[in-house]
């Protein structure tokens, strides 16, 4: 219900924005049924990149919600300090395939030989091992 | 160095799922994040069902490469937990701890070490020998303690609030308050007085 309130709100919008990108289809104004047509065109051809987002929002279903904001929110972060990666302080991968901040890791390494998730013995991904020396 | 700021982020995660785990980590004054309260429900199933324990946590320098200290500060009878102490034998909370654990793994861990109590590595050689030896015994003393120290009833919580009322704090936060450290009297008026 909500979905299709906010539809009507954004309907001249909408409208608009179709009409813009399917130039040859100049004939609008058929009412909402139409235009609920055409926005299913433009879904199956995956032309939603034209759909405002305020529009795409409104549409989604809640599950698809909650899964586009569980992507934004898992961002990676470190299992040392729990910060995210960054550019500047990257993402460092081990042979056993867990990942940390060089400081973190090294830090670590100072007391223990073992990787802090799986216990395996540490040792860096040889294309690291390689640029690091 | 402690990383106060991994501690503030598993301080907001362990709130944040608090009914999901009945775990609660809070910290003991506003002054420090270097002393926390953890707060553990007594598993189903054992003689520690029903109870809520509280388990004093010590962060040190260097935390967390370096295992948090941790010590019951209510009575329990385990044969791997000094009765008198409570200091508690668990291998992550020394050689065995690892950074990506965290307080409430921890924690987590001690709650199912109170479910699977090992004898044979004890912490209080009385409490093992009693598990060993005479187990329905182990159980009802243990089941005793629970009842006797770890069970804060309903009535109780209302005195205390009562009692921080007419000190002067307001109902709405002395039961917070309260709440937050597990219903010790005397840590929540600290908390009170210097927030």
């Amino acid at each position: 219900m909500d979905a299709f309130c906010c539809c009507f709100k954004v309907q001249e919008e909408l409208e608009d924005d179709i009409n813009n990108s399917n130039n040859q289809h100049h004939s609008s104004s058929n009412g909402f049924t139409d235009l609920v047509s055409k926005f299913a065109t433009l879904f199956r051809n995956n032309e939603t990149q034209h759909v405002p987002s305020r529009v795409l929002a409104c549409l989604l279903t809640e599950e698809a919600k909650t899964k586009v904001a569980k992507n934004i929110l898992e961002v990676e972060e470190c299992p040392v300090c729990l910060e995210e990666y960054t550019t500047e302080n990257p993402k460092i991968p081990m042979k056993c395939s867990h990942n940390y901040h060089l400081a973190c890791i090294y830090e670590w390494m100072e007391r223990s030989n073992f990787c802090p998730i799986c216990d395996r013995v540490m040792e860096f991904e040889e294309s690291l091992d390689a640029q690091m020396r | 160095m402690i990383d106060f700021a991994r501690v503030q982020k598993e301080l907001q995660e362990c709130g944040k799922d608090v009914e999901g785990s009945g775990i609660r980590v809070a910290p003991k004054s506003d002054a420090t994040l270097a002393r926390l309260v953890g707060t553990i429900p007594g598993p189903i199933g054992t003689p520690y069902e029903g109870g809520v324990f509280q388990i004093d946590i010590t962060l040190p320098d260097g935390y967390p490469f370096e295992p948090p200290k941790m010590q019951f500060s209510t009575k329990v009878w385990h044969p791997n937990i000094s009765s008198q102490s409570g200091a508690i034998c668990l291998d992550i909370l020394k050689d065995q701890w690892s950074p990506a654990l965290t307080l409430k793994t921890a924690l987590l861990s001690v709650q199912a070490l109170l479910s699977a109590p090992e004898p044979d590595d004890p912490q209080d050689a009385v409490v093992a020998k009693q598990y060993l030896k005479d187990y329905q015994t182990f159980i009802s003393t243990a089941r005793y303690w629970t009842e006797t120290f770890a069970k804060t009833s309903s009535r109780g919580i209302e005195e205390k609030v009562q009692k921080l009322v007419e000190m002067g704090f307001p109902e709405a936060q002395a039961r917070t308050t309260l709440e937050s450290v597990g219903g010790d009297e005397n840590l929540a008026l600290e908390k009170l007085c210097s927030g």
